[in-house]
């Protein structure tokens, strides 16, 4: 017999519930529980099919209990209820194929249709427990306030929640929004929940929705370019031979040395004015016949003409997901291609504070 | 048009944004008073020539950013012959300006359909 477990700080609505719900007697069985730490314990001790849990509780409330079974029990299919969702965050929510949410006051119709399609997808890859994007949306929702730890293969990344936002977010090197984009969009994330927000300065800056959808098609088209990355050619003629075995200008000036230390520098090369081309990076490099004149030009006509300051870079963004970056550094025009999906701005930050020093 | 870039307007850091028809010059602008027609249609122009230039040299640009001490500009074009740009101060959040231009994307793909 399937077990559901009902979650709620409010025991007539769990005995209602229990009554009504006697009609599928035969099909699952209830269990209940008034708080988290309740749930946790019958959760640790009985096998349990399907959650279906409130979100506003004393004690341990439904995300600390959302993020215990995030840790301990990922594969279990969640149903959450809150009085605070909108159609719209419901949309959103279905979406994401992670967890049910349905709305407070329940409509038993609705419920009885989340614990059929729950218990019906099991193990399922459809729905399996709680992601990380639900988990925030599920905090968006509710306003909350928390800092979540996440178990992660460089060390712990941290969120940092106040008011629904992901105001900011740290992981290994990355911060601010280059972390978050980094970390919300990760599988089977084993969260845990600080009921506290230690940060207070927005740093990120992004409704948490654009922020999703931002870092979801950063995943989506890393993968793709994986995946096009991956293709072997049909047969040996369709490779293209490499230009050179050895580069003949490989450059060991101070700022290739610097380009070449850049994580997150696929390529570059560097031009001087007359004599062109006088670097590039270890390895192949598909910039080296890049037609930097053309740039020049219009760059330097539009530095004459706007009276916007100097000009420092600009960033070209492409359907292969690899943004050049083309800017002056004294006397040379530098153009970089980055890493798929890396962001032009640490990168420059990064060339600037190590080119100071 | 002009609601779709009154929209990109209220971004914080965004100064205003034109519609720039590479044989027709703008279409339609927000920017203050200072950014006259004239000077639009140069900056179209430009971007235009950096669009070209970055065709040639790279994969297919989907998008162009300009750092200027006091300024940035990012462009985007929707067609062969329309961009849009927008010029920002260096307060603008490039991501939500990114975003917004990719629904501006699909606002004029659909209004495409629609009137086709």
């Amino acid at each position: 017999m399937k077990k559901v477990l009902i979650v709620d700080d409010e025991g007539s609505f769990l005995l209602s519930l229990q009554d009504v719900l006697k009609v599928h007697q035969d099909k699952f069985e209830i269990l209940t529980a008034e708080n988290g730490d309740a749930a946790v314990k019958i959760l640790r001790d009985t096998p349990v099919d399907l959650l279906v849990t409130d979100l506003r509780m004393p004690e341990m409330n439904g995300f600390e209990l959302l993020a215990w079974t995030s840790r301990h029990q990922p594969q279990l299919p969640v149903v959450a209820m809150s009085a605070f969702g909108t159609p719209e965050i419901e949309d959103r929510l279905k979406k994401m194929d992670t967890l049910q949410f349905i709305e407070k006051p329940v409509d038993l119709p609705v419920l009885e249709k989340a614990i059929f399609n729950g218990l019906k997808a099991g193990g399922k890859s459809y729905i399996r427990g709680i992601t990380l994007a639900t988990f925030l949306q599920l905090m968006n929702v509710e306003k909350k306030n928390c800092t979540l730890k996440i178990a992660a293969p460089e060390g712990p990344a941290y969120l940092f929640v106040a008011n629904g936002e992901l105001i900011d977010a740290e992981y290994g090197s990355l911060k601010g929004l280059d972390a978050a984009l980094e970390i919300v969009s990760w599988d089977d994330a084993e969260i845990e929940m600080d009921g506290i927000c230690r940060r207070q300065e927005d740093v990120v800056n992004m409704p948490l929705s654009h922020l999703l959808i931002e870092a979801f098609r950063i995943k989506d088209e890393a993968a793709e370019e994986q995946k096009k990355g991956g293709v072997v050619p049909a047969s040996a003629d369709d490779e293209i031979p490499p230009s050179s075995p050895e580069p003949a200008q490989k450059s060991e000036s101070p700022l290739a040395r610097v380009l070449n230390g850049i994580t997150n520098v696929q390529e570059f090369a560097l031009f001087e004015s007359e004599k062109g081309l006088s670097g590039f990076n270890n390895g192949p490099c598909s910039l080296q016949g890049f037609d930097i004149t053309a740039f020049e030009e219009v760059l330097s006509e539009v530095a004459a003409e706007f009276d916007w300051g100097g000009y420092r870079s600009m960033v070209l963004g492409t359907t292969g997901r690899n943004r050049y970056v083309l800017f002056n550094h004294h006397q040379q025009h530098v153009v970089l291609k980055l890493k798929p999906g890396a962001q032009a701005a640490p990168v420059l930050k990064e060339i600037e504070r190590v080119t100071e020093l | 048009m002009t609601y779709l870039i009154n929209e990109l307007k209220v971004i914080p850091g965004v100064l205003g944004a034109c519609l720039f028809h590479s044989d027709e010059g703008v279409k339609v602008a927000n920017l203050p008073a200072v950014f006259k027609t004239e000077r639009l249609q140069m900056i179209g122009n430009h971007l235009n020539k950096m669009y070209a230039a970055g065709m040639t040299s790279f994969d297919v640009i989907d998008g162009l950013c300009l750092h200027f001490d006091e300024s940035i500009i990012v462009a985007r074009s929707f067609a062969a012959d329309t961009l849009c740009f927008v010029v920002c101060d260096p307060a603008y959040n490039l991501n939500i300006v990114v975003m917004s231009l990719g629904l501006m994307q699909e606002e004029i793909d659909r209004l495409a359909v629609v009137g086709g």
